[in-house]
């Protein structure tokens, strides 16, 4: 088990935003994670990364209880996370993108011509496309060599071209190993990619299986198109 | 090495200066030119590099400045040992103000800064230690290496400036380059994202802090051994961290040459319109209009800008 949540609750104010969540996650998995709007898909993301810290429950990595951890130190971990709204440094170019994570040339040349940003190495990553960002921003987590990477919402807002390059990428980076939680609105990427999926609806776990039994639950039915 | 090399080599080719004239004026302005490339140099470090602004960094330049002097008055200890405990003493202020600071986000740090130097400043006003605002004068020697003081010439306190500013450029490039430097720039970026890359902003931002006001203290001391007397406001005031700020704002933010090239625009123009107006206000006020026009028009700084439109794009086609 390289990731088990248990019982995590989070309130913002008054507003419940999780509530008694608990996960797993098995190396070398690819799991989706789905729900509507405001729903803590991100929250969950966020408590696991330690960027915040939940009011209830507790987080296990490899076994090792990591909920009082800082970011940096659980990133130290082999825990990689790319954004929601993409965050490449933007006033560095691309390689100096690839060096903050980790000093290693041969590996930044090599991971960029992957997704051929190589020829832009010495261009300020923010003139870059939208979609090339979420490329930079996702070989520059593999520059650490994760073992679990968290992925928001990684297709929103790129092109059909890269969102086909990024999910072969996702299943090559898997290939090796590494075990992957994606946020994704797109059910055909998540269909493609994941073989288990979550599905999260006003701060709670309501779903979890196959996306052929997540279509069919009563619950998701109701959550995605009411009564 | 890139600009930096051009950068050295310009300095480095300063040095002929006090060959060619012993105007006292020209020095002067020399000095205070070098000076301020190197303090903003230094401030560049955790402003420019780390993203840390702070607008206080008299504070440090002070306490460098009255340690050097108390040691040197008080127990005879030379400026050139008194220099280094100096730096120490910023740094470990800048530490001070960094702890309760550096974990919050937003402008609570820039306020710290602004208030603890201002704190200072009165505190320095008014302790009879630092002799209050009569300050410190410095009992006067023959030419001396070792006691930090040339009065036939004052071309030694120009190339001990220089030499100092020099090894300043290339700490600032080390780091630049360094993977320390890119932990900083990531910490300007995007703290979030930086931290997901496992680098600890907090201990960071300690570093840069400490290391750029031990650079001031050090700037300090040398200022108080060219004036031979220190006291609270020409050496402590909100325009003196302007002073600071300002060469790396007009120079180029966050890159190596920036503060110096800035420093080189702002010194000369600072004291042409000082000495050509014979007014002391004027200056300030252009000054002041200056900073305005560039933080709204250029906010990446003059020549940055220019290398960014004109040359960087011919570099990058080749």
């Amino acid at each position: 088990m390289i990731l088990r949540v248990v019982g995590l609750s989070k309130k913002y104010g008054g507003v419940s935003a999780l509530e008694g969540v608990s996960l797993e996650l098995r190396e070398g998995e690819v799991v989706g994670m789905i729900g509507p709007n405001g729903s803590g898909k991100t929250t969950l993301l966020d408590l696991i990364c330690g960027f915040i810290k939940p009011d209830l429950g507790r987080i296990y990595l490899n076994g090792m209880d990591v909920t009082d951890w800082k970011p940096f130190k659980i990133a130290s971990l082999g825990v990689a996370r790319t954004f929601q709204i993409t965050k490449v440094f933007k006033k560095m170019t691309v390689i100096e993108n690839m060096l903050a994570a980790r000093r290693d040339p041969d590996k930044a040349y090599r991971l960029l011509r992957l997704v051929e940003l190589d020829g832009l190495r010495d261009e300020y990553a923010e003139n870059l496309s939208g979609g090339q960002q979420k490329l930079l921003e996702f070989v520059r987590s593999l520059m650490l060599e994760p073992r679990l990477l968290l992925m928001d919402e990684p297709m929103a807002g790129v092109t059909p071209v890269i969102m086909e390059r990024l999910v072969e990428l996702i299943k090559d980076v898997n290939r090796r190993g590494v075990t992957f939680l994606i946020v994704e609105h797109n059910i055909s990427v998540v269909a493609r990619l994941c073989e288990r999926c979550l599905v999260l609806n006003n701060g709670r776990l309501i779903a979890e299986g196959n996306l052929e039994a997540i279509r069919n639950h009563p619950e998701v039915k109701k959550a995605y198109l009411g009564e | 090495m890139g600009p930096t090399v051009y950068v050295v080599a310009f300095l480095l080719s300063l040095s002929v200066i006090p060959m060619l004239t012993e105007s006292h004026v020209v020095i002067d302005v020399l000095f205070f030119t070098l000076l301020y490339a190197f303090l903003s140099t230094a401030w560049n470090i955790q402003s420019g590099f780390c993203g840390q602004y702070s607008v206080g960094h008299a504070a440090f330049l002070g306490i460098g400045a009255y340690t050097t002097a108390i040691l040197y008055t008080r127990l005879g200890i030379s400026p050139w040992l008194g220099l280094w405990v100096g730096a120490g003493m910023a740094a470990l202020f800048a530490l001070a103000i960094g702890f309760p600071t550096f974990r919050l986000r937003g402008y609570y740090y820039i306020l710290a800064t602004l208030a603890v130097a201002e704190v200072l400043r009165t505190f320095f006003l008014a302790w009879d230690f630092t002799g209050r605002s009569l300050g410190i004068a410095y009992p006067l020697t023959e030419d001396s290496f070792w006691d930090l003081q040339f009065h036939t010439s004052r071309a030694p306190y120009f190339y001990i400036m220089l030499a100092f500013l020099i090894c300043s450029v290339l700490i600032s490039h080390w780091i630049r380059y360094s993977k320390f430097g890119l932990n900083l720039l990531s910490i300007r970026e995007d703290e979030d994202a930086a931290q997901s890359l496992g680098i600890n902003p907090f201990r960071h931002k300690m570093a840069a802090t400490a290391l750029s006001a031990g650079l001031t203290g050090i700037g300090g001391a040398l200022l108080a051994q060219f004036n031979l007397f220190i006291e609270p406001d020409t050496l402590m005031s909100l325009h003196v961290s302007a002073d600071i700020l300002l060469p790396s704002l007009v120079g180029g933010i966050g890159t190596v040459w920036g503060p110096v090239a800035g420093s080189f625009i702002l010194q000369p123009l600072s004291w042409i319109l000082r000495l050509g107006l014979g007014s002391d206000v004027i200056h300030i006020i252009i000054r002041g209009i200056l900073l305005m026009v560039i933080v709204a028009i250029i906010p990446r700084g003059v020549v940055a800008t220019v290398i960014e439109r004109y040359v960087r794009p011919r570099l990058i086609k080749r």
